[in-house]
C-alpha cells in the first residue's frame, strides 16, 4: 500500500478521501483531464469507509441547491440506469420496488424528484397500507420502482476503472491539506472537513444498521424510523439517527431498538441472519458544499457534506465539481 | 369463481406473509409485470395489490423473441414457493391427526369400502382413474439460474412468450407449454428458447449464471374439475388445475371442503358436525 506522499508533484490533481464521493470524483478528474495525474490520498479505504455501511438505495431527499435541483438527481439516475444496462453484477447496481409507508403524515414518504425520476410511483391502496403492522397505523405510503447499489462492488468497480487508467492511492491520515505538495486539492473527505476546511457547520448524523441474510425479501420498506433495504447479498435493516454523536462502535441497545421495531412493524423478517452490525457517521450538512476556494496558495474544490445521500449523489456533485476544476482551468489559462 | 378462489389464496398467503415463518414458508411481497394480459383491466384486479397499466417507456423495456409486447400490466404480489410450504402443511396435518400413506391407487373402488369419502387430486395423472378425456399433460421446461439482482416477476401471456420469476435462492426462466407432452427430460430447444427469449425479457440475464433445467408437467384442463362424481357418490374431485395450482389452491380447497360435507351428511355422519 502507498503511504508516500512525497511522490505528489505540484501539478497532480489530488483528491483527498476515498469514499464513494472520492473515488467518483477522481474517475471522473481522470476522464476530464487525460493529461494530468489523478492521485487519491485517504486515510481510511474500502471498504473501512462510511460509505460501505450504507444500503445503497436511491431515494432522493437530500436538500439540493435551487440552481442544481433539475440537474443533480437525474444525472445521478441516468448515471446509475447506465451501470444496470451494463451490468448489474460487476457494478452492484440493482433495480428496486420499493414502499414507504408513514404513520404521520404523506409528506413523509412523497418526493417530488422521485415523483419525476421514477417510472413508477404511486399512492398505496388502503390494502398495502395494511401490509406492515399493526394494522391501521400506518395511513400513508408511496410504492414506487428505484435502484440500490451494493456499495462494496460499485466503489471496487469504480476503484478498479481508475486504477486501471494509471490512478494511484496513497493511504495516508493528513492533519492539513498543507501536507499535500499540490496545487489542486479535490476535497472529498465528509465528516473530515469540519476539520480540514475548517466548516463547523458539518457534524455527523450517526447510523446504526444491521447487515443480515434472508434471501425472501425482495422489496423494500420503510415504515416511520424502520427501514428494511435488500441489497444484492444482504438486506440492511436500519436505523438511527443520532445528531453530533462521534460514537463509531456497535450500540447493543440500539441494534436491540432496531431489531424489535422491524420486526414487530415487519414480522417476515424475523427469522433474518444478523451476519453484522455495522455504525456510519453521516456528514451532515445543509447541503453538500460544491464550491471553489483559494487558500495557502493553493486551489480548494469542494465535494463534501452529502450526509445520508453519498452513494445517490456522488454522479452528480463529481460532475459539478469536475466542472468547477476544468472551469478553473479555462479561466487561468494553466497549462496541465 | 377463479376470482373468488385466488382471492382466498392470495388472503391467506398474505396472513403467511405477516408472520415469522415467512421465509421458511418461501412467500416474498413481489412486483409482478405481465406483458399482453387481456382484458384490461382483468377480472382479478382486486385480487393482487395495485393493478395499473403500465407506460409505454416500462413496456418497451422489455423484449421478446418475436415482434415486441403491446401492453402490461403491474402489480404487487406474493409468490410461495411450494417446496418450502408444502411441508408446513403437511406437519399441520400430521400434528392435527392427519395420516399419510403411500400406496399406488389401480381404481377408486377399492377405497370405497375402507373410507367415508375420497378426494381425488391425483392432477395430471387423473386421466387413469376416471373416465376424463380433457386433462392432459401441459408439458413446462423452466431453467434456473443465480441472479441476485433480479427481485421481480415477468410474465408474458401469450402462448410463445417466457418468464422470469425471482425465488428465495434462485431465478425461474421459462417455458414451454406442450399440450399433451409426457416428457420429462429437459430438451436441448427448449433450453435454447428459454435462454434467449429470457433473455430478451430481462436483458439482465446475461450476468446470471445457469443451476439447472427442470421439467414439470401442469395438470392442463380446459377448466378446473371441482365437483362431486356423477356416479360414485362417496367420490370428489379437484383436479385440472393447469399452471394456476399456487394461484387457487385454498379456494378451491374450502370448496372441496363443502363437497366433502354434503357426502359426509347424506351417509349421515354424526362427525360432520364436530370436526368441520
Amino acid at each position: 500500500m502507498n503511504t508516500n506522499l512525497g511522490s505528489i508533484k505540484e501539478d497532480d490533481l489530488v483528491v483527498v478521501g476515498c469514499g464513494v464521493v472520492g473515488i467518483t470524483t477522481a474517475l471522473f478528474l481522470q476522464e476530464r483531464f487525460p493529461n494530468s495525474q489523478v492521485k487519491i490520498v485517504s486515510g481510511k479505504l474500502s471498504p473501512e469507509t462510511i460509505s460501505d455501511v450504507a444500503a445503497g438505495i436511491f431515494r432522493w431527499t437530500m436538500r439540493t441547491p435551487p440552481e442544481y435541483e433539475s440537474k443533480w438527481p437525474q444525472e445521478a439516475w441516468a448515471w446509475f440506469q447506465n451501470l444496470y444496462k451494463e451490468s448489474p453484477l460487476k457494478t452492484g447496481v440493482s433495480k428496486l420496488p420499493a414502499l414507504f409507508f408513514s404513520s404521520y403524515s404523506s409528506e413523509q414518504c412523497e418526493s417530488k424528484v422521485m415523483k419525476s425520476v421514477c417510472q413508477v410511483y404511486r399512492k398505496c391502496t388502503p390494502a398495502e397500507l395494511n401490509l406492515p403492522q399493526p394494522a391501521g397505523k400506518f395511513k400513508h405510503g408511496i410504492y414506487l420502482h428505484t435502484l440500490q447499489i451494493d456499495t462494496g462492488t460499485y466503489i471496487k468497480y469504480l476503484t478498479d476503472k481508475f486504477m486501471f487508467r494509471g490512478g494511484t492511492i496513497i493511504q495516508a491520515e493528513i492533519e492539513s491539506f498543507d501536507e499535500i505538495g499540490s496545487k489542486y486539492i479535490i476535497n472529498c473527505t465528509g465528516l473530515g472537513s469540519r476539520k480540514l476546511a475548517g466548516d463547523r457547520e458539518v457534524l455527523p448524523i450517526r447510523g446504526q444498521v444491521l447487515k443480515v441474510e434472508a434471501p425472501w425479501i425482495k422489496t423494500a420498506m420503510y415504515a416511520d424510523d424502520v427501514y428494511i433495504i435488500p441489497g444484492q447479498k444482504y438486506i440492511t435493516i436500519g436505523g438511527t439517527r443520532q445528531y453530533n454523536d462521534w460514537h463509531t462502535d456497535p450500540e447493543p441497545h440500539d441494534t436491540a431498538r432496531i431489531w424489535d421495531r422491524a420486526c414487530a412493524t415487519f414480522p417476515c423478517i424475523s427469522k433474518a441472519k444478523i451476519v453484522d452490525v455495522k455504525v456510519g457517521l453521516r456528514p451532515h450538512r445543509r447541503h453538500p458544499r460544491v464550491e471553489k476556494e483559494e487558500s495557502n496558495g493553493k486551489f480548494i474544490f469542494h465535494n463534501y457534506g452529502h450526509c445520508s445521500w453519498g452513494i445517490m449523489s456522488s454522479p452528480a456533485t463529481s460532475k459539478q465539481v469536475v466542472d468547477l476544476v476544468a472551469e478553473h482551468f479555462n479561466s487561468n489559462k494553466s497549462k496541465l | 369463481r377463479q376470482v373468488v378462489w385466488a382471492k382466498k389464496t392470495h388472503d391467506l398467503i398474505e396472513s403467511w406473509w405477516k408472520t415469522p415463518m415467512c421465509g421458511e414458508m418461501g412467500i416474498a411481497l413481489v412486483s409482478c409485470s405481465r406483458m399482453n394480459h387481456s382484458p384490461v383491466p382483468p377480472i382479478w384486479k382486486d385480487v393482487v395489490f395495485g393493478v395499473r397499466e403500465m407506460s409505454q417507456e416500462e413496456v418497451a423495456e422489455k423484449g421478446r423473441l418475436t415482434g415486441e409486447h403491446t401492453s402490461g400490466l403491474e402489480m404487487l404480489t406474493f409468490t410461495a414457493e411450494p417446496v418450502r410450504f408444502m411441508p408446513f402443511l403437511m406437519k399441520q396435518f400430521k400434528d392435527q391427526g392427519g395420516e399419510i400413506k403411500r400406496a399406488k391407487v389401480e381404481n377408486f373402488k377399492d377405497l370405497f369400502n375402507e373410507y367415508d369419502c375420497v378426494v381425488n387430486c391425483t392432477g395430471v395423472y387423473a386421466g387413469s382413474l376416471t373416465l376424463d378425456k380433457k386433462i392432459k399433460p401441459l408439458r413446462g421446461q423452466v431453467m434456473r439460474v443465480k441472479a441476485p439482482w433480479i427481485k421481480t416477476v415477468t410474465l408474458d401471456d401469450l402462448d410463445d412468450g417466457n418468464y422470469v420469476i425471482a425465488n428465495q435462492e434462485s431465478v425461474v426462466v421459462g417455458g414451454t407449454h406442450q399440450d399433451g407432452d409426457w416428457d420429462r427430460t429437459p430438451r436441448e430447444e427448449d433450453k435454447q428458447f428459454i435462454r434467449s427469449g429470457g433473455k430478451c425479457l430481462d436483458p439482465s440475464l446475461k450476468d446470471s449464471v445457469e443451476v439447472g433445467h427442470w421439467v414439470g408437467l401442469r395438470p392442463g384442463r380446459p377448466e378446473v374439475r371441482l365437483e362431486r362424481d356423477g356416479m360414485d357418490k362417496k367420490l370428489v374431485h379437484n383436479y385440472g388445475h393447469g399452471g394456476s395450482g399456487i394461484t387457487v389452491f385454498q379456494g378451491c380447497a374450502e370448496e372441496c371442503v363443502d363437497l366433502v360435507k354434503e357426502v359426509l351428511q347424506e351417509q349421515n355422519i354424526a362427525a360432520v358436525q364436530a370436526k368441520l
